[in-house]
């Protein structure tokens, strides 16, 4: 099945209900942790038949907070919001030359890339970071230049561990002008960890029009590219769009609860396949899967397995 | 209506004390509980207390009328807590509502709930599905204005969700049901589907409301919209939304709107076409100011924005009290801020003095701290100016 979903998804009732009752000091740790193993077992079970398996990201607050845990002299900044939704991220603030805190690596990458240890070093896994724009964006005190350090410095930890993939999130295309300086950084950047790294990479746009840098990301040497087909017409896309690459296509419509439609999906897939041959397409939510319910975007999930049968 | 200078106002919610959040939710009160009632009771010289008291002391079990009971008496407490701090306009500090989004949405026909998403860190709200047409059930603020009339000393002012923010906190499911992913025009197709939800909801929701409010008396409203400036593009339409939420209204009552944490700068200029129909515009500003005295631009970043107000006629709601922490802020530092403002607005009476939000996160002592030094530091103000 030709799904996957990267990005942070939506915890249970039950966990948004324990997690408020451990921060109110109604349970422990231990009770919090084994309702969120309950989440990551059922999200797991979900995704049964995928290539490659999303951890579910339960104990991140939003995709920049773990840095904050790995990065000296970094601290949680002020509420901004998380572009044109209803999301606040908190900013990352650094006023030293950051640096990595060595010896808390590995710790920390079990922690918020393996579920708290749930899950082993051999499982095809994603491993989601945000990308460099949207990381600068939402950090103070920390060039592109030392964004691009750390992320290497991570990335060639979790090389190590085998048949994961790499998916940079990066909304700010089509939010902000990207500069040219930026595009250059954001280039070196993904040729360096080519050349470093034997490793699928993918790059997951989502809310906005990718139009006016569609030839810059089309061009970046990634291994696959997302796009949130609610934000973006197929034919003014799929024109220039390589064929060497995978696409992963944003069809699961994260700013709707209604259930896809699946022979529309299906119709879809056909018109995609006009410009690139179906081994190369792959299905994901359109954006961030947190932004809809867990009981609605499990119903996602199962309904668009469906569209394969 | 002429209103006086630096007119003193809260912003709407305060926090619910805990003999009535826990009488709601069902959970056996205790001592402290049953003390908080005693004491603030006392200190706010609550009329006819004894009676909270005697049903408070059943600790458990209560009745559904013994409930309502307790719903008016926490209404009347932060009343008369708001009015103590010697504030102009006030208000109940939302004693009767659940919260600002799922309230009026349970009491609007066409709404489904359908779980919880993210607010921001482990916060998160209950998100409802817009899947039918708008239908009001009940004038949902009416038996609150009613009810704070009858025992407040002072001008009301209620606050109302405008309609922006009740539709992009929901799924628009009623005039998006048929997009296909990719197809011709999808951004301009979902821009399409939400105005004519802001439309439904401005008319047949927010402004029933809102004259029902009228008629009965309501002189002060401020319509709630944290949403304002979440889609740069969509400015227009949030003020055209505005425009008919309030309709013939204008003139007739003192309209404000409340916005927070937001980039502000977006609004402008486009919000200067409400100039005559909202008189009021309040803003978060304490939260991005220095606690430094002084009325030095650099010791006041936090009001920058004000240069914008100064060749439109708004009423200038001045945020000087941070809602997010619990340092209490000292009159003087009130003073100055107010001060500054002055020096760029130039006319008292176009600068109204509040909170930058609800205080609804801080503990009642907290909040009457803050409020009083508000209160303080007006007056310092006033005097500084000679008025």
């Amino acid at each position: 099945m030709k799904i996957l979903l990267p990005g942070i998804y939506p915890r249970s009732e039950k966990l948004v209900a324990c997690t408020r009752d451990f921060e109110r000091g109604r349970i422990t740790l231990d009770e919090l942790k084994k309702t969120r193993r309950d989440d990551v077992e059922k999200f797991y079970k979900l995704q049964n038949g995928f290539k490659y398996i999303s951890t579910g990201l339960f104990e991140w607050q939003d995709l920049l907070r773990p840095f904050i845990n790995i990065i000296h002299n970094s601290r949680e900044g002020e509420l901004l919001r998380f572009f044109e939704t209803n999301t606040f991220c908190r900013i990352i603030e650094s006023k030293n030359k950051p640096e990595l805190m060595e010896g808390k690596i590995e710790d920390w990458i079990e922690t918020y890339f393996f579920a708290e240890g749930y899950f082993k070093n051999d499982i095809n896994l994603i491993i989601p970071f945000p990308f460099l724009y949207l990381f600068q964006d939402f950090s103070r005190g920390i060039p592109l230049k030392e964004i691009s350090k750390i992320f290497i410095r991570l990335i060639g930890n979790i090389y190590k561990l085998k048949n994961k993939a790499l998916f940079f999130l990066e909304p700010s295309f089509g939010w902000r002008k990207i500069k040219d300086e930026e595009k250059l950084e954001g280039r070196k950047f993904i040729e360096r960890l080519k050349e470093k790294f034997n490793i699928p990479i993918f790059l997951y746009t989502f809310f906005f029009s990718i139009e006016e840098d569609m030839d810059f990301i089309f061009n970046l040497p990634f291994d696959g590219i997302g796009i949130d087909f609610y934000s973006n017409t197929t034919s003014k896309i799929m024109g220039k769009f390589p064929k060497d690459k995978s696409l992963l296509a944003g069809v699961i419509n994260v700013y709707s609860t209604i259930i896809e439609d699946r022979e529309k999906i299906r119709k879809v897939i056909r018109k995609l396949e006009n410009y690139i041959s179906i081994e190369k397409i792959y299905l994901i939510p359109s954006g961030p899967p947190e932004f809809l319910p867990r009981i609605t975007m499990d119903q996602k999930v199962e309904n668009l397995k469906g569209v394969y049968k | 209506m002429k209103l006086k200078p630096f007119l003193t106002h809260e912003i709407g919610s305060l926090s619910k004390p805990s003999w009535r959040v826990k009488t709601i939710r069902g959970i056996p009160l205790g001592d402290k509980d049953i003390e908080e009632a005693i004491n603030w009771g006392k200190l706010l010289e609550i009329e006819g207390r004894d009676k909270l008291l005697e049903i408070l002391i059943k600790r458990r079990d209560f009745k559904k009328e013994e409930k309502e009971e307790i719903v008016y008496f926490s209404s009347l407490y932060a009343t008369k807590l708001i009015e103590k701090t010697g504030i102009d306009l006030v208000y109940d500090g939302e004693q009767h509502r659940v919260e600002m989004y799922e309230y009026p949405i349970k009491r609007i026909k066409g709404f489904i709930f359908k779980g919880h998403v993210r607010s921001f860190d482990n916060k998160y709200y209950r998100k409802a599905s817009f899947i039918g047409k708008p239908e009001l059930k009940e004038f949902y603020h009416v038996k609150e204005f009613e009810r704070i009339s009858s025992f407040a000393k002072k001008p009301l002012k209620i606050p109302i969700t405008g309609a922006y923010t009740l539709v992009d906190w929901s799924y628009n499911e009623y005039y998006l049901k048929d997009i296909s992913p990719g197809e011709n025009n999808i951004r301009k197709e979902r821009k399409g589907g939400k105005s004519q939800f802001l439309r439904k909801m401005a008319r047949e929701i927010i402004y029933p409301n809102l004259q029902a409010l009228y008629q009965r008396g309501a002189k002060f409203l401020q319509i709630d919209e944290p949403a304002a400036t979440t889609k740069r593009d969509e400015i227009p339409e949030l003020v055209n939304t505005f425009k008919e939420s309030i309709g013939d209204l204008k003139g007739n009552v003192f309209f404000s709107t409340h916005i927070c944490f937001s980039k502000y700068s977006l609004l402008f200029p486009e919000i200067e076409r409400l100039e005559g129909i909202l008189n009021e515009v309040h803003f978060e500003y304490a939260n991005r100011d220095t606690i430094e005295l002084g009325v030095k631009e650099k010791k006041r970043k936090g009001y920058k924005i004000l240069e914008k107000f100064k060749d439109n006629k708004f009423v200038v709601g001045l945020g000087v009290i941070d809602v997010h922490t619990n340092f209490i802020e000292p009159p003087e530092l009130v003073r100055d801020r107010i001060l500054y403002a002055t020096k760029i607005i130039k006319d008292p009476e176009r600068i109204f003095v509040a909170p930058d939000c609800g205080l609804r996160t801080r503990r009642w002592e907290i909040a009457f701290k803050k409020l009083r030094n508000m209160v303080e530091g007006k007056i310092m103000a006033e005097k500084e100016i000679g008025i």
